[in-house]
Order: structure tokens, then sequence, then C-alpha cells
């Protein structure tokens, strides 16, 4: 071995917690990039293939119902490579072991395996069978929650009549991944189920034989939809066709997408923020080692040593430290990744799991941090090269001179020891400037990693305790005509009713339109609000609010004329005035006063909703009359949704959260400890000659304790404004169509950075505190700096 | 005779990896107040471990270490460091000043500690370096700043000044005047001086001489004059 190649490892070996700290920064960032892209990679390839397999539909439209004759003119449609025509319809079920009653949705199927569009994956159990009378297929999730397997029971009502359907399989549909009750904030797995039914059946229930009132498409691959969409209307205007839309528009998908957009923010920006970090740190620290080697490499170049072997040498430092970082982090990546791409396949209930850990993504962050690292490490390198050897020998003396405190006659007030600390600080602006960045960048790594789940706790807040008050929400088959609104108070337990209308609706704005809810709300009720994610509540009147980032797409403002397209049997466009936009926690939606909207639509004030606050202690009895009022097409349980809603969210984001938090409070350390280190490095000789002059223990640490403190005390601020920034940038990433996240750190999140930040200053400072204890104060004496 | 420092059989072993040293073996020294002792030695004869000892700065493997009655030979680290701050002034051969600091503030770290220390001002006037005091070491030459690590030294009145190859850096003639700034240091306040050097023309400015080999004291003898450091020539 060369001497040169000795000194490398001596080097290493000397310096190993200082190289162990860099390493595991480098090792966070790395680790985290790989196993974040890794499960979304993995997420993307497992829904991709689950899609291709089951023949997911790529365009739908409801209808009020059309003989199955015209389901051959779509068919006949250009790039249609396969429809299905069938029967939808709500219901009401009464299941075992569940007080309130839970909603459901009949789906017609032929009954045979292998549906050439939304093929169902029979998890148990088996297809329904023509011919058997009332045998379902229930959706795997409901049917997991209540035990349901092949043999069991469920009552239901659908369309005024019982029924008593026979579970016989436990499926999953490409179409309910994530099952969303229509006019429900959330899915709710324990209270909304999916229902596949025999279509002979489901035609005698609904008196509808040979007829469709929804049907599914399947294009041709690299088909555009937008020409089908319209033909499909056109052929279904005359049926009563609520409008075909695309898979950005079908329930399920949105809702995975969503979640999907929410991992890219938390697992692909997050990290990507990581990663840059660890390597901006990386090079600052390497950047001041290389520093204090400065006479070693001088006295190298006095015995001859080429410029370019000197800098080999100290690449090869940087690049040891730096793939010993990328060698923990790749493998502990992948691992990671491997976990949560298999939990995300489970919450998602994908039955295959395509498992994408790439090479090129490895190598990706790699890349990134050897890049950063010796980018920063270079620029030090050619300083010190550029150096003649006689220069780089002497001590890299600091020549201090007067400065403008001096001149200001403001170190005259301060002890000699505060002196040196102000002194040392001022004397290298740009390097006591870019150790505090280090730190806010440990802070603000710290807020990220906490705020990423403040924005959706207040989304959840606003939604489940200002936007909807009620306990009980009813869906009607039928509007209905106001004054009938008075009956409900009748049911038992009721103390509140407040009708309101829902209208399937499309805005239509600069040549874009959204499918949106119309709301008409009861002047003066509270079981319903137009709340923004800050709390504030709107009041709709005769004019319309649309939430803000549907009106946003459309590039609609305050004062604008809406055009807005009315999706019930009866089509037609009407207009109003756009009065205000709300930043509504979920979904897209327009409000209007009840009356106000009646008037709109040209229609007596009717209802299709009503919420109900009701006596908890009568629930059970409310419960059971509802299960069979023949009206009633849907139950919404506040309580239940926002409880899955947060199972939900929980589930999902915390094991994110967790590693995310796990691996900032990583860097958080790993980053102060290293300027507390390098600080020592650079103040070691001064602080034994302290010693030696009779300066205690601690009025030595003191200095360079308080030298520390005031690079660390700016810091602070500087890294939770930096921290608010980025998280910004996660917010605006994570944010869908679906669900607004706003920007929210919480006062918590910034004391938790605060707090691992203090907390990790004070282990490194009590570390930098031992080694002072520790000092040689003999050796110091004989050496020359 | 008032005596400041004692050793008695004062021994010092280290280990250096696998070899162990036996830097010093078995020293039994008086050192009486207001001496001005020069400590000759080749190099690794023990002188500054002997000094190192002496200084409160390492503790003895056998034998006992007396300031004024004081034992200590076993002194906790506590005891040692009140022990420098409060009675012993050091002078390196490389200065050791703060960079950070103007020579005045430079004095000014140990007089912020001491009991009754002069002024920073009145020790680096002693040393001749008044006109110099708001210069940081950067500034100025060696020898200036050797004469500003003996202010720093004296500033707190020391009983005990211990000089580790004050000149050692330094060429002849910038060498002399930090020798006389040492003699007049103990002549005026008093201290007990002791000057290690391995350049036996030193030894001429002493009251006594001790001559170091091995290990072992070699030689004690008094000079019957003292010479100016002026005169000397090396």
């Amino acid at each position: 071995m060369r001497a040169l190649d000795r000194k490398l490892l001596r080097d290493l070996t000397r310096m190993k917690a200082q190289v162990a700290a860099i390493a595991l920064v480098v090792a966070s960032g790395v680790a985290l990039f790989v196993a974040t892209m890794t499960t979304y990679r993995s997420l993307r390839a497992s829904e991709a293939v689950f899609y291709r397999q089951q023949r997911f539909a790529q365009v739908w439209s409801g209808l009020a119902h059309a003989p199955l004759g015209v389901a051959r003119d779509i068919a006949a449609l250009p790039d249609v490579t396969a429809v299905d025509p069938r029967l939808v319809a709500r219901a009401i079920l009464d299941v075992r072991g569940l007080t309130e009653p839970a909603s459901g949705m009949l789906v017609s199927i032929a009954p045979r395996s292998g549906h050439a569009v939304n093929d169902l994956y029979v998890r148990r159990g088996r297809q329904v069978e023509p011919g058997r009378a009332d045998e379902v297929m229930v959706s795997e999730a409901f049917a997991e929650i209540h035990h349901l397997e092949p043999g069991e029971v469920i009552t239901a009502t659908v369309a005024g009549h019982r029924a008593s359907l026979r579970v016989v399989g436990i499926a999953l549909s490409p179409e309910f991944v994530m099952p969303v009750e229509p006019g429900s904030a959330a899915p709710d797995d324990r209270r909304f189920a999916i229902l596949w039914i025999a279509r002979d059946q489901l035609e005698a229930m609904l008196d509808r034989a040979g007829a469709f009132n929804d049907v599914a498409v399947v294009l041709a691959p690299g088909a555009d939809e937008r020409p089908v969409i319209a033909a499909i209307d056109r052929i279904l205007a005359p049926f009563g066709g609520a409008g075909a839309y695309g898979r950005a528009n079908q329930a399920s998908h949105v809702m995975l997408e969503e979640h999907i957009a929410q991992l890219r923010g938390l697992t692909v920006l997050v990290p990507s923020i990581f990663l840059l970090v660890s390597a901006f740190l990386v090079n600052v620290v390497l950047a001041r080692l290389i520093a204090t080697q400065r006479e070693q490499i001088g006295m190298l170049k006095a015995f001859g040593y080429a410029n370019a072997r000197l800098a080999v040498h100290y690449l090869e430092l940087t690049l040891i430290i730096v793939m010993l970082g990328v060698a923990i982090g790749v493998p502990v990546g992948a691992w990671l990744g491997r976990s949560m791409a298999m939990f995300y396949a489970t919450f998602f209930r994908f039955p295959v799991l395509v498992l994408q850990i790439e090479p090129a993504v490895a190598a990706g962050g790699a890349a990134v941090a050897v890049t950063a690292a010796l980018a920063g490490v270079l620029g030090t390198l050619r300083r010190v090269v550029a150096m003649p050897p006689i220069v780089a020998m002497t001590p890299e003396v600091p020549a201090f001179r007067r400065t403008l405190l001096d001149r200001a006659g403001v170190t005259p007030l301060l002890s000699p020891a505060a002196r040196m600390i102000v002194r040392n600080l001022t004397k290298r602006p740009l390097r006591s400037g870019l150790a505090s960045a280090g730190m806010a960048l440990a802070v603000a790594v710290v807020v990220i990693g906490g705020s990423s789940a403040d924005g959706l706790h207040r989304m959840r807040d606003v939604q489940f305790e200002a936007v909807q008050r009620e306990d009980l929400s009813v869906a009607f088959t039928h509007p209905r005509a106001i004054a009938t609104a008075r009956e409900m108070r009748a049911l038992p337990g009721v103390l509140r009713v407040e009708p309101y209308r829902v209208v399937p609706a499309r805005l239509l704005g600069h040549g874009r339109r959204e499918d949106i809810a119309l709301y008409g709300l009861p002047e003066g009720g509270v079981l319903r609000n137009v709340v923004d994610t800050d709390f504030q509540y709107l009041r709709p009147g005769a004019g319309v609010i649309v939430t803000a980032w549907t009106a946003r797409r459309l590039g609609l403002v305050p004062g604008d004329t809406l055009a807005i397209e009315i999706r019930e049997a009866r089509r037609r466009v009407i207009t109003a005035r756009l009065t205000a936009t709300v930043e509504d926690p979920l979904g897209e939606a327009a409000y209007v006063e009840l009356g106000a909207l009646g008037r709109l639509l040209g229609e007596p004030e009717t209802y299709s909703h009503t919420n109900l606050l009701i006596d908890p202690t009568r629930a059970p009895a409310l419960y059971a009359e509802l299960k069979r009022a023949p009206a009633a097409m849907a139950i919404g349980i506040r309580r239940s949704t926002l409880a899955s809603f947060r199972a939900m969210s929980d589930a999902s984001l915390d094991f994110v959260r967790t590693i995310v938090l796990v691996f900032s409070v990583i860097i958080a350390f790993g980053v102060v400890y290293n300027t507390a280190r390098i600080a020592l490095a650079e103040r070691g000789r001064e602080l034994a000659t302290l010693r030696v002059l009779g300066y205690t223990r601690g009025e030595a640490s003191g200095i360079m304790l308080g030298e520390i403190a005031l690079l660390a005390a700016p810091a602070i601020p500087l890294g939770l404004a930096l921290g608010y920034a980025l998280t910004a940038a996660v917010a605006t990433a994570m944010t869908g169509s679906r669900m607004h996240v706003p920007l929210i750190v919480s006062p918590s999140t910034y004391a938790f950075a605060v707090m691992v930040f203090l907390t990790s200053a004070l282990a490194s400072a009590l570390i930098v505190r031992r080694r002072i204890d520790q000092l040689d104060l003999v050796a110091v004496l004989k050496a020359k700096d | 005779m008032e005596w400041v420092l004692r050793a008695e059989g004062l021994a010092k072993s280290y280990r250096m990896g696998e070899i162990e040293v036996r830097a010093l073996r078995g020293i039994d020294l008086t050192l009486a107040a207001g001496e001005l002792v020069v400590l000759l030695g080749a190099s690794g004869s023990g002188k500054s471990t002997l000094l190192n000892i002496l200084g409160g700065l390492d503790v003895p493997s056998a034998g006992r270490m007396l300031y004024r009655e004081r034992d200590l030979t076993a002194a906790r680290e506590r005891t040692r460091t009140a022990y420098r701050r409060d009675h012993v002034g050091f002078v390196f051969q490389f200065y050791n000043l703060v960079p950070s600091l103007t020579a005045r503030e430079n004095v000014a770290i140990v007089t912020d500690l001491a009991h009754n220390p002069l002024s920073p001002d009145h020790a680096l006037e002693i040393v001749g370096l008044s006109h110099r005091r708001d210069h940081f070491p950067a500034q100025m030459s060696g020898g200036e700043q050797q004469r500003v690590a003996i202010a720093r030294a004296i500033a707190k009145r020391p009983e005990v000044l211990l000089c580790d190859e004050p000149t050692g850096a330094l060429d002849v003639e910038t060498g002399k005047l930090v020798l006389a700034a040492i003699a007049r240091v103990n002549r005026e306040l008093g201290s007990t001086t002791v000057v290690i050097t391995h350049n036996a023309v030193i030894a001429e400015i002493a009251d006594r001489v001790l001559q170091l080999a091995d290990g072992r004291v070699t030689g004690d003898r008094r000079n019957p004059t003292k010479r100016d450091p002026a005169e000397l020539a090396w």
C-alpha cells in the first residue's frame, strides 16, 4: 500500500465518529429516496397491472334507462372494444352486527367468469350463477370488516323492496379500489358495500327487464376518449344520459390517484429535499475538513507530490465517505421500499404487487449525493491546490484586524472570551453563514417531516367539524316537496331536520368543464356549512359559491356569470352569478341558497337529502326505522365517515411520516454534531492554551459552546421559515382535485422541530464538552499550530 | 530559606505504544522564592516533563510534588486548575496567543481570572510593548508575540513563572529581548522563575543552573554572578 493510501485510511479511522455522522446523513437521504421511489413506482406498476388484467373501463355513463339494443350503437363506435350495459341501484343494507344501516351499490354482472369490462377478481367463494335467486358477491373491504363469508345473508332495501341476498363470493374490482359512496366526502368501508348481482335478478328487483341504466366501456389501446365520450353523450341523450366521463372523473380512480399523489408529494419531493440537504451538508463539512488539512497538503506538495495526485487523494476521502453512506442507504432504502410497497399494496388491496426495485433509482440517489459532495469539495481543493507549498504549509493564521464592532466600541464591553467568539464568527462570515444555514436546513427538514400531517388534519377537522355538523344524512330516491321534510321530525330521536338539495352538475368555463355537486342549502341552516380551511364561514345566497380549486381550473373569478349544465334526467344549462370562491377541504362543489336553487332550476322548492340531528340514546330505534324506509336511498353517518377517514389517512400516512421523521432527526443530529466537531477541531489548540493558563473546563468549553450557540441561534428562526416554505412546496404537490390540503404547519410541529434541534445541539455540546475535558494540555505546548 | 516548590523522589513513566518510557527517574529538588533557575538538558532528558509536573499540568507516577506545604502529588484536576490559575504563569515555545484577540486582550484573558493582577497595560509596559497593545498576533513579529506571552504570564503576579524554550523559535537578538523581559519580571515581581532550554549560554542569566539527563538531576550549581541577557552571545 502506498503511503498516501495509508494516510487516507488513518485519516478515516481517526475521524471515525465524524465519518459515521456524515455517512449517516447521506445514508438517510439516499435510503429515503430509494425507499419512496421504489414504493411509488411499485404502486404505479401494480395499479397498471391490476387495471390491465381486470380490463378496467375507460369511459362510463349513467342514464335514466334505455333498452339493451342502444348499447349496440355504443359498441359500434370506433375505438370501442367492449361495452357493459348494466343496471346499478342504491340500497340500504341491514348487516348482522351493525346497528346502523349500511349503504350498498348493487351492480349487475353477467353470471359467469371472465367479464370483458371490469372483470371481478374473486378472492373467496365463487361467481354468481344464472337462475340462482338472490346471489351476490361482496366487495372485500366491507366483507372483511363485517366478517362476511360465503353463505351469509344480507337484507337489502332496493327501490322500496326488501330482499334477502346470499353472499356467494368475495371480490375485488378495478372500479372500486377505493369505493366512495356518491355524496360522501370520503370512502367508508365499514358502511358502504359493492354488491355484484346477476343481471336477471336486478332486472326483476328494479322491474327493468332488457334495459340498462349505466354503461362502462373499454377502448382500444391508445385511443382518445374524448370523441367516444361525445358520441356516447349523443347516443344516450334521449335516454336521460347523465353525461359520459373518463377515468379522470371516476370516483374510485380519482381517490386512488389522490392517495398516490399524496404519496408522491411525501415520497418523492420530501426525499429529494432530504437528499439535497444531506449533499449540501456533506460538502460544507468536507470542505471545512479539508481546510483543516492544508498544512499537510503543503508538506506533501513540498515533497513533490503532484497537484493531481493530491486532488485524487482528497477526492478519494470524500468518495469513500459518501459511498459509505450510499452503501448503507441503498440496501436500507430497498428494504424499506419493499416493506412500504407491500404495506400500500395491502392497503389498496391490489391482488398483485409488482415490486420495482430499480438499479437506476439507487444509481440516481447515489449520483445526486456524490455530485453534490464533489461539487463542494472541488471548490476547496482548487484553492488548496493552487496555493504554493510554502503558503499552504504555514498555518492559516487567521489575520485578525480591527472590525466594525471594534470601531463601534462594542467589543470593549465584552469579556475576552466573548470577544474571541465574536471575532471568530465575524472573521469568516461566509463560513459562519454556511454553518448556520446547514443547521437551519436541519431544522427545516424536521418541520417538513412533522408538518406532513398538519394540513391533512386541518382538512379533516374543517370537513367533519365545520362543513358537516349533522349526525345523519338521508338521501332520497327522488326529490321531494319541501313541505314533506317536516315528517322526518316524527321519526324516533330526531331533534332537528334540515332538508337540502344536491344536483349533479357540470361547470363550464373557458372551454373547460368540471363535474361538481351543486348544493342548495337552506337559509339559516347549521348542519351543512360552506367553510374554508381557515374556518371562515360563507353564507350562500342567490349567487353561487364555488370551490376555489375548481374556479381556478376554469379561470373563473367572483363576478363572472357561470354556465351550469344540470345533469339530471332533464338536461339543460342555467346561468348564475359567481359571488365567491371557497377553499373548502374536500371535493368539488357549488353552493347556493335552497330557494334560489329552486328558482334557478325553474322548479318548485324540493329537497333530495336531509341532515338530521339526533338523540344518540334513541339511535337504535331510528336506525331500525330507516333500514325499512322505502323512500330512503342511502344513509350517511358523519361519525362513521370521519372514523373511516381518520383510520385511512392515519394508516396511509403515518407509516411514511414516521420514516420521514426518523430520517429528519438523524439528519438534524448529523449536521449539528459535525458543525460542533469541526469548530472544535479549529479551536482545539486555543482552548488547550486557555486550560493551561488556568481556565477551568467549564470556562474553556463555555467559549466553544458559546460559539456553537451563536451559530445555532439564527438557525432556529431561519430553519422554521425555510421549513414553512418547503412545506408549501410539498403541500402543492399533494393537492389534487378532490382533497385540498391546506398549507398548515401547526405550532406543535414547530415546537417539535425546535426540540429535536435543541436536543441534537445539547447532545453534540455534551460530546464536545467531553472532548474539551480530554484535551491533551501537554501536547499543545509542544505543537506549533 | 523560604521555598516555593519541592519535588521528592519524583518519577514519571508513560506508555508509548509497546514501550514504557521512564521520563523522570527520581528527582529531588527545592526551588527557593524569587530564584531564577535555568534547567538545561538535551532533548528527551525529561526537562519538559518536570516542568509540566511543576506547573500542575501532569501528575507524577511516584514521589511527591509540593507547593508551599500543599501536596499536589495526587491533586484532582480541579485543584490543579486552581493552582495554575492562581499561582503559575506559563510561557511556551510557540507563544500560544489567541489569534482573535489583541495583545492587550490576550493579557486580559488572564487578568480576568486573577485575584490581584497587574493591569494589562502595566504588564505590557514591563515587556516594553505598550505601543503594540491594540495589535493582533498576526500583526506582530515572533519576538513581540513572545513578549506578549510573557506579559500574559506575569500579569497575575505569579509566584511561579515557567518558561518552556521561550527563545526556541526566535533569532538571537529577539531571544535576548525576551530573556531580558523574563529577567526583569523575576527581579521586579520576585516570581520564582524556571526557564527550560537546551542552550547552555542562557544559563548565565540564572541564579542557579540545574542539569538534567536521562530523567535525573546530574548537576546543580549556583552562578557567582548573573549576567545581563544583553551581554549574551550564541
